[in-house]
């Protein structure tokens, strides 16, 4: 019996600037009945590029350069690439159906989710309106909605993110397809979700027999997933094969890089615990309302952080972790003064951060990094100005620089410390990439030499070869200046690498405290344990990877 | 065969049917530099006189001696519109200055400040908005009386409201920005914060509009002058010359038609810039 999906010899362009440029060069990939190719590589490796030309949704200036795309109907191979776009409509959402990445922005948000749902049944006039209604009925509690009937007249912003990806599942299964593209579907979700979405992936594979392409970023999920995994790099295929013989053995160098610098996979022990010292930052009862300030009780007021706790040692890394809605930004936030508390205390060393909120003295002692380093850079300003900002602000008697040339000077040695190079104070942000924009916000952050730095999500945004390398750089900006962080993240793999002590937030609520080594090898609380088994790392692969870590080590690919 | 088929078949041309987007905006920055200079030395383009007619060549139909004909007092109409051309631009630049100054300061304040002082701010702008720009502008004209740069004024009155709505959506887009909270988060005043990030940010689609005013402006000028609330008699000025013309609509069609196609032109290419300004910007 032949492939499902065969992607012969593939070549996309994009036109960008008034000039084309290749995108995928000449993949080929194989994808049998009821089997889960994965294709695992960084952003801008072509990988959701394939995904669109399947499905015949290239973005616009898109175009298929050479190669097919053949797909094995019942009345025998189609090329979706040379179909007419009529033709396609009709094979969309019927045989090749899309989940697609962002569950926040993929539902129309005038739309209930039963008409959503409703939707490709109604285009492919599936069949009467009654019966259309009670098969979305069916679709919902099949994906796993609780109350179907009530959920089908809800809107998509009164579900949460891992309902909406539910909804989206249902619509893409809604005429059984024989191929489901599903582009990141847990992307963007916490991690039990992800564990939850992923399982219902594969029931439904295994009761409808469709195929599944997943295309994800992450090698973990691929490897505990997929059946076959394709790795791409800058649109070439770096490998292809069967899932457990492409990471136990990676003919790749790149494989393996990725291998080594995929956190989730690091069986790396947490750090052991130090001598305690006095601690240096301390977060007492810490409570913060949203909704109507002073009537704390109202209706529409919302707890986001209930009584927390902590404490770090000068020189150490504390990690927050939780699910979003957790209240861990909040802390970060009310801990480099951008925002006030309902009630507590927060000190920095003798500083009484809530006192000092908004003064210099508060600026020099705590610098946030934010998650996005797309948006935390000024677009119009070079590099070099803004590293320099922050001692501009500075009064001059205190650590404040205006002279040009003194102020060239620091840029120069904060540049270095980030190891970008020099010539970068000249560039504008647009001309970096993700990681070296999160190196200019660090450099930013750390000019003015603050003693605490609180790390909002820095390198979730970023790919596992760059993470590993941002991580890399924070720890040795650590023993080099002896830096306190507080590390706020939801991947509890990147605790491992970079905590000392941990505090696990839900709902608000810290529900356990202590030092790394403690809480990742024998956790108390039942939800610390739920988030530790529901990061995706199959057994057999970290055996695979302790194998690799004998012949290579992490972070060998270009600088990010 | 094929060959012949496929020489019979249009080709698909990588660019759209549409002219080169490049040699559009050329030709208008070359329209708005000749009514420049009309405006700044008017008497390098032609040696009649504006204002003195010669009665016998009243009413003339275009010709190599009056390119644009003559109007019912027998002047050069070709010299009254290039004369015309200070009084015009320079009416509707200082319309888009007052509407700039004004609107913007309005709208930063009120996106920068927020509160109580933006409620007061925009709610006056929503009253502005409410007026008819044409109302509003005769009203300001009776408060400060007739003449070419009250006119203007006038007309500036009226874009204040959009200019400042339009700054106002800018700077808060701007302010929520994660770059502005890093650079409150290393010590940065409110002041050098503005200056730094939020007004370079912002400003760039608030310029865009003040050149889409700019043909606005023109045409209200006009409109003001038509009504004989903007320059007097005889002075040349576009929208009077329409004014003054419409009388002889069916015997003398130049005059309404000529100088309406420069205003037509000189409108256009503003807009055309006003489009590259946004383009180059966004």
């Amino acid at each position: 019996m032949s492939a499902l999906l065969t992607i012969d010899d593939l070549a996309v362009s994009y036109r960008a600037r008034r000039e084309r440029r290749t995108v995928v060069h000449g993949v080929s990939l194989e994808l049998q009945r009821g089997e889960v190719l994965a294709l695992v590589g960084e952003s801008g490796s072509g990988k959701t590029t394939i995904g669109q030309s399947i499905i015949g949704l290239l973005p616009e200036g898109g175009r298929i350069e050479r190669g097919g795309v053949h797909l094995e109907l019942a009345g025998g191979p189609v090329d979706l690439t040379k179909l007419a776009p009529r033709a396609m409509q009709q094979l969309r959402g019927a045989r090749v159906a899309l989940v697609p990445q962002d569950p926040g922005t993929s539902l129309n948000p005038v739309q209930t989710i039963g008409d959503s749902v409703a939707a490709p049944l109604r285009i492919h006039r599936w069949g009467t309106k009654e019966a259309i209604r009670r098969r979305v009925l069916d679709l919902l509690e099949r994906v796993g909605l609780d109350d179907p009937a009530r959920r089908a007249r809800q809107y998509p912003h009164e579900l949460s993110g891992g309902m909406r990806q539910r909804a989206l599942i249902a619509a893409a299964i809604a005429l059984e397809p024989d191929l489901i593209v599903a582009d990141e579907p847990t992307s963007a979700l916490d991690v039990t979700v992800q564990r939850r979405i992923l399982d219902l992936l594969a029931d439904l594979r295994a009761e409808l027999g469709s195929s599944v392409l997943l295309i994800t970023h992450d090698l973990a999920v691929a490897a505990e997933r997929a059946d076959d995994i394709a790795v791409l790099r800058a649109g070439r295929l770096e490998e292809h094969g069967a899932a457990r013989t492409v990471l136990r053995e990676p003919q790749s160098d790149y494989t393996a890089a990725l291998l080594a610098d995929a956190p989730a996979l690091s069986d790396a022990s947490p750090r052991l615990p130090r001598l305690a010292a006095q601690p240096l930052v301390t977060i007492d009862a810490l409570v913060h309302d949203y909704g109507r300030r002073g009537a704390g009780t109202g209706a529409d007021a919302f707890r986001a952080v209930d009584d927390v706790g902590l404490q770090i040692a000068p020189g150490t890394t504390h990690a927050l972790v939780g699910e979003s809605g957790s209240g861990k930004t909040t802390i970060g936030r009310a801990l480099a003064g951008f925002h006030r508390p309902s009630s507590g205390a927060i000190r920095i060393g003798e500083l009484d951060v809530l006192a000092e909120r908004g003064s210099r003295r508060l600026r020099r002692a705590v610098q946030l990094v934010s998650q996005n380093p797309f948006a935390s850079l000024d677009p119009r300003r070079t590099i070099g100005q803004t590293i320099g900002e922050p001692l501009q602000n500075l009064p001059l008697g205190d650590g404040g620089v205006r002279d040009r040339r003194l102020l060239a000077e620091r840029v120069a040695a904060a540049l270095q410390q980030v190891a970008l190079p020099a010539e970068t104070a000249d560039r504008l942000p647009r001309e970096l990439s993700g990681g070296q924009r999160q190196r200019v916000a660090i450099a930013r952050a750390l000019i003015i030499e603050p003693q605490v730095v609180v790390l909002d999500e820095a390198v979730s945004a970023l790919d596992v070869t760059v993470q590993s390398q941002i991580l890399e750089l924070l720890e040795r900006l650590q023993r080099e200046l002896g830096l306190t962080y507080l590390f706020i993240t939801h991947d509890l793999a990147v605790v491992r690498r970079i905590a000392d002590t941990v505090t696990v937030l839900r709902r608000g609520r810290a529900v356990e405290t202590g030092t790394a080594q403690q809480v990742l090898t024998s956790p108390r609380h039942e939800y610390t344990q739920a988030l530790l088994e529901a990061v995706p790392a199959p057994d057999w692969l970290r055996d695979a990877r302790r194998g690799q870590e004998a012949r290579t080590s992490t972070g060998q690919l270009e600088v990010a | 065969m094929s060959a012949t088929i496929a020489s019979l078949l249009p080709k698909r041309a990588e660019r759209s049917g549409r002219p080169n987007p490049r040699a559009t905006l050329v030709l208008a920055i070359a329209v708005l530099a000749i009514a420049l200079a009309w405006a700044v030395v008017p008497w390098l383009f032609t040696a009649q006189d504006p204002i003195a007619g010669v009665a016998l060549d009243a009413l003339q139909a275009p010709s190599a001696e009056h390119p644009f004909g003559t109007d019912a007092t027998g002047r050069d109409l070709l010299a009254r519109v290039i004369f015309g051309a200070g009084n015009s631009l320079a009416g509707a630049a200082i319309a888009v200055l007052v509407g700039l100054v004004v609107g913007t300061a309005i709208g930063v304040l009120a996106g920068s400040t927020g509160g109580l002082v933006e409620e007061a701010l925009m709610r006056v702008v929503d009253v502005l908005l409410a007026i008819p720009g044409l109302l509003l502008s005769l009203s300001v004209i009776v408060l400060l009386g007739f003449g070419v740069t009250n006119a203007a004024i006038a007309v500036g009155v009226t874009s204040i409201a959009v200019f400042a709505r339009l700054a106002r959506s800018q700077v808060v887009r701007v302010r929520r920005s994660d770059y502005v909270e890093a650079a409150f988060g290393s010590g940065g005043s409110f002041l050098a914060v503005l200056r730094r990030h939020v007004l370079p940010n912002s400003l760039g689609a608030v310029l865009a509009l003040a050149a889409l005013q700019f043909g606005s402006a023109i045409l209200q000028i006009s409109t003001l002058g038509f009504l004989g609330y903007g320059a007097p008699p005889p002075t040349p000025e576009w929208g009077l010359l329409i004014a003054e013309s419409r009388d002889y609509v069916a015997t003398a069609w130049w005059l309404t038609t000529l100088p309406g196609l420069v205003v037509a032109a000189v409108v256009l290419s503003a807009n055309r810039v006003a489009a590259a300004v946004r383009g180059g910007t966004a």
